[in-house]
């Protein structure tokens, strides 16, 4: 399979191959399974999500010239009303496993962090310095195969108990973690998570929060937290802040130190 | 009840907040629909409806392009829009633009229904295949961020032009296209793959387009 394009050692020739796939995947040419196994190749390589990326853009002035339809006026509130349905809130990262079965390694996560730091007292005395040595001892030990994250937070409940750990990723990803016992947000209610980095603008809401935590979920336009940046989960009513402004319970709450 | 992080923010070891020295919302103030989406993933309902306004009518065209009937389409521009809702903390404004996000997901609903319902050709509405091509040419004349992408086009030879239009509007396998076309599955895939690494080198070419 030689060449003369690419970088002449037959690569260019793969290359191809990969570039064409994203491009069939983007614009809609492959079939049911191939759409799935193009899916999770998606997830699972960077470099082909990149490549589907560039092809969504290039396709895309002849989706910004399609005709508009107006929809049937009820669809509205059929969408309202399916957003206020608990359904699956958080982004899609978010596996229905986890729930169950992190149980495990965050209780012992918590439980080593509360013996390595001794009682309440010396939670609260505990500085952000502090907590990122913590942190650093312990996360290469729960998962030594996947990227390490940049940043952390241990979000502290009453009496300072760690509720959930907070680790932020170079790739702009988030991932948190119930810490011992996992809360289970109570009929009527939803846990939204949050973050503030600046006083005037005010708390920006990551989204809902499941019982079993979020999985390397994007932060969307937001950059990397900054040291010291606050994230919180608190109670709210089912499905969210009816404000777009935390109005419930602080959960737990805490602050970036950076590892 | 109601504690806020006004007062909540003197948290464990009393750290001083981090200045607000981001850029991140110029990128949203270019793009307004951005905007919306940042708010929608801070849970502000009235920003979702805002993008359903000014977004939702050219995502059903897309759709039903894609489905060809109304009441599949608008579920599928249902589906998208909870998706917009409940994943619009994921969106990456670096990547580009929030319409084409947008587009991308109604896109992908549409595409997955097809593929479970089938594909549905109402009666009389057999159009000649071989317009399908010229017509997108004049729709993308019509926008100045269509212009690397049509001329890219123009350069592909008619037919292959027409297969490469009709897969993207339609949705459309390899072999729905042979269906369409006449041509056997060998062509349409050697035709389509030539097509599509043609459009990349001239749009690479073009300067305008990744």
């Amino acid at each position: 399979m030689s060449r003369p394009d690419g970088d002449g050692a037959g690569n260019g020739a793969d290359r191809d191959e990969l570039d064409v796939l994203a491009a069939e995947y983007a614009a809609g040419l492959l079939d049911a399974a191939q759409m799935r196994a193009a899916e999770r190749q998606m997830d699972a390589d960077p470099a082909f999500a990149k490549l589907v990326w560039t092809w969504r853009s290039r396709l895309a002035p002849l989706d910004d010239a399609a005709p508009v339809v107006v929809p049937a006026p009820e669809l509205w509130a059929r969408i309202e009303e399916a957003i206020g349905r608990p359904a699956p809130t958080a982004p899609a990262r978010a596996a229905a496993g986890t729930a169950v079965r992190d149980e495990w390694p965050g209780r012992f996560l918590g439980e080593r962090l509360r013996r390595m730091l001794g009682d309440a007292r010396a939670w609260q005395a505990a500085t952000g310095l502090a907590v990122a040595a913590l942190l650093l001892a312990l996360l290469p030990s729960v998962r030594p195969s996947e990227g390490r994250p940049v940043a952390a937070a241990v979000l502290q409940g009453a009496d300072q108990v760690p509720v959930y750990l907070v680790e932020v990723f170079a790739d702009r990803s988030l991932r948190v973690k119930p810490l011992g016992a996992v809360p289970v947000a109570e009929q009527g209610r939803s846990l939204q998570f949050w973050t503030l980095r600046d006083r005037q603008e005010g708390p920006l809401s990551l989204g809902l929060l499941p019982a079993a935590g979020l999985d390397r979920v994007g932060l969307g336009g937001l950059p990397l937290p900054l040291p010291g940046q606050l994230f919180e989960v608190t109670v709210e009513p089912f499905g969210g802040s009816p404000t777009g402004r935390p109005t419930g319970t602080i959960l737990g709450k805490g602050l970036t130190a950076a590892l | 009840m109601g504690a806020t992080m006004g007062n909540g923010a003197e948290a464990a070891d009393g750290g001083a907040l981090a200045p607000a020295a981001y850029a991140a919302e110029d990128a949203s103030l270019r793009d307004p629909a951005a905007a919306l989406l940042l708010r929608c993933a801070r849970g502000d309902k009235a920003a979702l409806r805002g993008l359903y306004d000014q977004e939702a009518g050219r995502m059903l065209g897309i759709a039903l392009r894609i489905l060809r009937r109304r009441d599949l389409a608008e579920e599928a521009l249902q589906q998208a829009f909870v998706q917009v809702w409940t994943k619009a903390s994921i969106f990456d404004a670096t990547r580009g633009p929030a319409r084409g996000w947008l587009h991308a997901v109604v896109r992908n609903c549409a595409l997955h229904a097809a593929r479970q319902h089938g594909r549905f050709q109402p009666l009389g509405e057999q159009e000649d295949a071989a317009d399908e091509g010229e017509d997108a040419l004049a729709r993308l004349g019509r926008r100045a961020d269509g212009a690397a992408l049509r001329a890219c086009l123009q350069g592909l030879e008619r037919r292959r032009r027409t297969l490469v239009v009709l897969a993207f509007q339609e949705g459309l396998t390899h072999a729905d296209l042979v269906e369409r076309t006449g041509l056997p599955l060998g062509t349409v895939k050697s035709w389509i793959r030539r097509s599509l690494l043609s459009l990349r080198d001239c749009l690479a070419h073009a300067g305008t387009g990744p």
